[in-house]
C-alpha cells in the first residue's frame, strides 16, 4: 500500500474522530445552557440543541457548505450546492487529504457550535419559531460568508488572517448574533429592577453547568487539534497541548478574578473562564508558543469575567454570558496572534506573519483587527436586519404569561422537571397512593 | 434658630438633650412621642452642623431614644395595670441589639425583651407579662419604632421570661449549642435596662457571663462565629459591593463591617467578663484588662467613631422613599479620605476577628475543660 494512501486513511480516521468530538460539543452546550438557566425552561433549552443541529445539518448541506467553501468570488462561494460539483469546486479545502464527505461533516460540526453560541442570547424568552427561521438563515447567509472570507479563499484569507480553528469564524460570529438577539429581545422578566439594578437569576443546576464545561473542553481537542485535518507530522498534538494549557490558565484566571473582584470564587465563572480561554486559543493554537497560550488563556478567563459583570451592570441581560465568553474572548484570541504569533509556527502553518512581540511589526496585528471588525460588522448588520424584521413581522419574544410559566410548558407542553413544576402530577401521585 | 418642637408647650434650646428629654417627659400621647421622634432628623442635622463629635451626638441621640422608649413602655404599663391590676414584684423591660449598645441612629427598629419576678401565681404573672409586652411593642411601633423583622421583641415568648425561666433558657442554649442557640446567646450579650427594675437584668447578665466561663467550647464557637463573619475587602483594599438586587453596586455598611466589628468586640468582652453593654465601654474595659494595647484601643476607637459617623450620615441622608433601616451606601459618594478610613476600619475589624479566634482557643486551653 502506498504511503499516501495510508496517510489518507489515517487522516480520514482522525477527521472522523475530531468531527465526532466537535458534534459531541452539542451535548456540552445542552448541559451548560440548561444548567445555567431555570428549571422551567430546562427541557426547551436542552432540547433546542437537537433542533439547532438538525436545522444546521440540512441547511449547511444544501447551501451553506457551498457558500463557505465552494468556488466563487472573494465574498462568497457560488457553487457546490448539496456537496455537488467537480474536483475544482472545493479547491479551498484541497489541502486536506480526506474525502469530501468528511470535510463536510467536520465543517458542519463548526456551524453547529457557532449556532449554539448564538442561541445563548435568545435563552429563556425567544419563540420557538425564531429558532427555525434564524437557525436556517444563520447557517445559509451569515456563517458561510465569514467562513468563506477566512477559510474559503475569501479576502481575509488572502490578507493572511490567522484564525486557525475559528475564534472569529465560529465564536465571534455566534456571539455577535447572540448580542444582537439579547438587545432586541430585551431582558428577561425580573432581571432588572426599576432603577436598572440587576437581579440574580441563577441557573438551576450548577453540576450540569460544570459537566457541560468539561464536555466542551474535551470536544475542543477535536475542534482545534482536529482542524489540522491531518496526522502527518503530529502537529495536532502540539495544538492539543496549547489548547489544554490555555483552558487550564483560563480556569485559574477566572476563579482568581472572581475571588478578587467579588470576594467569592464563583463556579460558573470558572467554567466560563475555561470556555473563554478555549475560545481565545482557538485562533492562536497553531501560531503561539506554549507560554503564550497560558498568557492568552489566563487573560481571556480573567477579563471576560469582568466584562460579564460589566455588561450586566449596563443593563444587558445575556443569560449565559455568550457575548463575553465567545465574543470578547473571540476578539482577544484573534487579536492575540498579532502579538504572539511565533515565526517558527507561522512558517509551519504557512499563514500570515509573525506577531509584534517577535519583531513582526504591526502588519499581522492590523490584519487580525480588520478581520475582527469585518466579521463583527457583517454579522451584526445581517443579524440585526433579520431579527428586527422578524420582531416587527412575527415577534421574537413569547408573551409575558408564557415566559413566566416557562418555555417547557408554553412551547412544548411538558416540563423538563414535571414532578417539581406540575402540581397536578404531585396530587395525582398522592391520590394513587 | 431651627424650630424643632411644638412651641405651644414650652421653649427649649434645640441643641440640648435636656430640651428633648423635657419635651418627651411632658408628652401625653403616643402621637406626640412619634412627632418628637420624627423631628430627630432636624435635631441631629443641627447637632452635626454644630460640629459636635460623633460620639457625643450618639450619646444624645440614644438618650433621646431611651426617653421615648421608656415613656411609650410606661404608657403600656399604665394601660395594662389599669386593665388587669398592678403586678406584685419586679420586672425589667430591656433593650437589645444596637439600642443596648447605644448605637441607634435616627431610624431604628425594635429589639427588646422582658424579665420578671412577679410574686403572684404563674398564670397571672404570665398573663400580665404577655399583655404588657404586647402593649409595649405595639406602643413603640406607634411611636415610630418598626417591629423587628426577626421578631426579637418582648411580645415573642422567646424573649420574655421569668428570672428562673431565663436561666433555664440560657442553659438550654449552651447545652444544645446549635447554630441558632449560639446566635441567641450572642444576642443576649447585648442587653440594657430601659423600664422597671434594672437589678433584675444586671443579676441575670452577671450570672450569664459567669456561667459562660464554665463552657469554654461555647466561647470557642462564639469566637469562631463572630470571627468568621465575612468582611468584604480583598488584600488589595478593594471593597466588594453587592452584585445583584436592589442594592447592586452598594456596600452594606452594617453587615460588611459594623456588625462584624461590634460582634467581635462583644465576644472579646464576654470572654473577659466585661459587663458593659456599649461597644465603646467594652473597648475601654478590654484595654484596662490588658486585652488591647493602648495603641490598639486608640485605633479601635477611631475606627468605631468613623463607622458611627458613616451610619449617622446615611441615616440623616435617608430620603422619605428609602428603606430607613437599611445601610447600603454608595462608595463613590465617599471622599477619598473617608474611603481610606473605611478600608482601614475593615482591615482592623479583620485583625480583631483573628485576635478573637485565637483568644477563644486560648481561653479553652487555659480552662482545661
Amino acid at each position: 500500500m502506498k504511503e499516501s494512501t495510508i496517510m489518507m486513511y489515517m487522516d480520514s480516521l482522525w477527521v472522523m474522530v475530531a468531527a465526532i468530538l466537535v458534534i459531541g460539543m452539542q451535548a456540552g452546550f445542552a448541559l451548560l445552557e440548561a444548567g445555567s438557566t431555570r428549571m422551567k425552561n430546562s427541557g426547551h433549552v436542552a432540547g433546542k440543541q437537537i433542533l439547532s443541529f438538525a436545522l444546521a445539518t440540512i441547511a449547511f448541506w444544501a447551501v451553506g457548505f457551498g457558500i463557505t467553501f465552494g468556488e466563487g468570488n472573494s465574498l462568497f462561494g457560488t457553487s457546490g450546492w448539496m456537496l455537488g460539483g467537480d474536483s475544482k469546486t472545493f479547491e479551498a479545502l484541497s489541502w486536506a487529504n480526506v474525502p469530501l464527505s468528511l470535510k463536510f461533516l467536520f465543517q458542519l460540526a463548526f456551524v453547529g457550535v457557532s449556532l449554539a453560541i448564538a442561541w445563548g442570547g435568545f435563552a429563556e424568552r425567544a419563540k420557538l419559531s425564531v429558532y427555525f427561521i434564524f437557525g436556517i438563515v444563520f447557517t445559509v447567509l451569515i456563517y458561510p460568508v465569514i467562513g468563506h472570507w477566512v477559510w474559503g479563499g475569501g479576502w481575509l484569507g488572502e490578507m493572511g488572517m490567522q484564525d486557525f480553528a475559528g475564534s472569529t469564524v465560529v465564536h465571534l460570529q455566534g456571539a455577535i448574533a447572540a448580542l444582537v438577539a439579547t438587545l432586541l429581545l430585551g431582558p428577561r422578566i425580573g432581571k432588572f429592577n426599576k432603577d436598572r439594578t440587576p437581579n440574580l437569576i441563577p441557573g438551576h443546576n450548577q453540576v450540569y453547568t460544570v459537566l457541560g464545561g468539561i464536555i466542551l473542553w474535551i470536544g475542543w481537542f477535536g475542534f482545534n487539534a482536529g482542524s489540522t485535518m491531518s496526522t502527518a507530522d503530529g502537529f495536532f498534538g502540539y495544538i492539543a497541548v496549547t489548547t489544554n494549557l490555555a483552558a487550564a490558565a483560563g480556569a485559574i484566571g477566572a476563579i482568581l478574578t472572581s475571588k478578587f473582584l467579588t470576594g467569592k470564587a464563583d463556579i460558573p465563572a470558572m467554567v466560563n473562564g475555561v470556555l473563554a480561554a478555549l475560545v481565545a486559543i482557538t485562533a492562536a493554537c497553531a501560531f503561539v508558543e506554549a507560554w503564550a497560550a497560558i498568557v492568552i488563556g489566563f487573560f481571556a478567563g480573567a477579563f471576560t469575567f469582568w466584562t460579564s459583570v460589566y455588561f450586566e451592570r449596563k443593563g444587558i441581560d445575556d443569560p449565559i454570558f455568550a457575548f463575553s465568553v465567545h465574543g470578547i474572548a473571540g476578539i482577544i484570541g484573534t487579536i492575540s496572534t498579532g502579538f504572539f504569533a511565533s515565526p517558527r509556527l507561522v512558517e509551519q502553518t504557512g499563514v500570515g506573519k509573525a506577531g509584534l512581540f517577535y519583531g513582526g511589526g504591526f502588519e499581522q496585528l492590523l490584519v487580525q483587527t480588520i478581520g475582527v471588525l469585518g466579521a463583527a460588522v457583517y454579522v451584526g448588520i445581517v443579524s440585526f436586519v433579520l431579527l428586527f424584521a422578524m420582531k416587527k413581522m412575527v415577534g421574537l419574544r413569547v408573551t409575558p404569561e408564557q415566559e413566566i410559566s416557562g418555555l417547557d410548558i408554553s412551547e412544548h407542553g411538558s416540563y423538563g422537571y414535571p414532578e417539581h413544576l406540575d402540581p397536578s402530577l404531585t396530587s395525582s401521585a398522592k391520590k394513587a397512593n | 434658630m431651627l424650630n424643632l418642637f411644638d412651641e405651644s408647650k414650652d421653649k427649649y434650646d434645640v441643641l440640648s438633650i435636656r430640651g428633648v428629654k423635657e419635651r418627651v417627659r411632658k408628652a401625653d400621647t403616643l402621637e406626640e412621642l412619634r412627632r418628637i421622634h420624627e423631628q430627630f432628623i432636624s435635631w441631629i442635622q443641627a447637632l452635626q452642623d454644630s460640629c459636635l463629635p460623633t460620639g457625643e451626638i450618639y450619646t444624645h441621640l440614644n438618650e433621646a431614644h431611651d426617653e421615648i422608649t421608656r415613656k411609650a413602655v410606661s404608657f403600656a404599663y399604665l394601660h395594662i395595670a389599669g386593665e388587669i391590676g398592678e403586678p406584685e414584684g419586679d420586672f425589667c423591660f430591656f433593650s437589645m441589639g444596637s439600642s443596648a449598645r447605644q448605637e441607634q441612629t435616627i431610624w431604628t427598629d425594635q429589639d427588646n425583651g422582658l424579665i420578671y419576678d412577679f410574686g403572684m401565681d404563674q398564670v397571672k404573672a404570665e398573663r400580665f407579662a404577655r399583655e404588657f409586652s404586647q402593649a409595649a411593642v405595639h406602643y413603640l411601633s406607634e411611636a415610630g419604632y418598626p417591629l423587628c423583622p426577626g421578631n426579637v421583641m418582648a411580645s415573642n415568648l422567646r424573649w420574655r421570661h421569668s428570672e428562673s425561666e431565663w436561666k433555664t433558657q440560657l442553659a438550654s442554649y449552651w447545652n444544645e449549642a446549635g447554630e441558632h442557640d449560639l446566635k441567641y446567646l450572642m444576642m443576649l450579650l447585648d442587653t440594657r435596662p430601659i423600664f422597671g427594675n434594672p437589678g433584675l437584668l444586671y443579676q441575670l447578665r452577671s450570672w450569664y457571663l459567669n456561667e459562660l466561663r464554665q463552657y469554654p467550647k461555647i466561647i470557642v464557637k462564639m469566637s469562631s462565629l463572630a470571627g468568621s463573619h465575612d468582611i468584604p475587602i480583598n488584600f488589595a483594599g478593594m471593597i466588594f459591593t453587592e452584585r445583584w438586587g436592589k442594592f447592586a453596586g452598594r456596600f452594606d455598611l452594617k453587615q460588611g463591617v459594623f456588625a462584624p466589628f461590634t460582634n467581635t468586640v462583644k465576644v472579646l468582652a464576654a470572654i473577659s467578663q466585661v459587663e458593659e453593654s456599649s461597644t465603646r465601654e467594652r473597648l475601654i474595659a478590654l484595654e484596662e484588662r490588658g486585652e488591647l494595647s493602648p495603641r490598639q484601643l486608640e485605633d479601635c476607637l477611631l475606627a468605631y467613631d468613623f463607622l458611627l459617623h458613616l451610619r449617622l450620615c446615611h441615616s440623616v441622608g435617608a430620603r422619605e422613599n428609602d428603606d430607613k433601616l437599611d445601610y447600603h451606601i454608595l462608595l463613590n459618594r465617599l471622599e477619598s479620605t473617608e474611603a481610606t478610613k473605611l478600608k482601614d476600619a475593615m482591615r482592623l475589624a479583620k485583625r480583631l476577628q483573628k485576635k478573637l479566634k485565637k483568644r477563644g482557643i486560648r481561653f479553652e486551653q487555659s480552662t482545661g475543660i
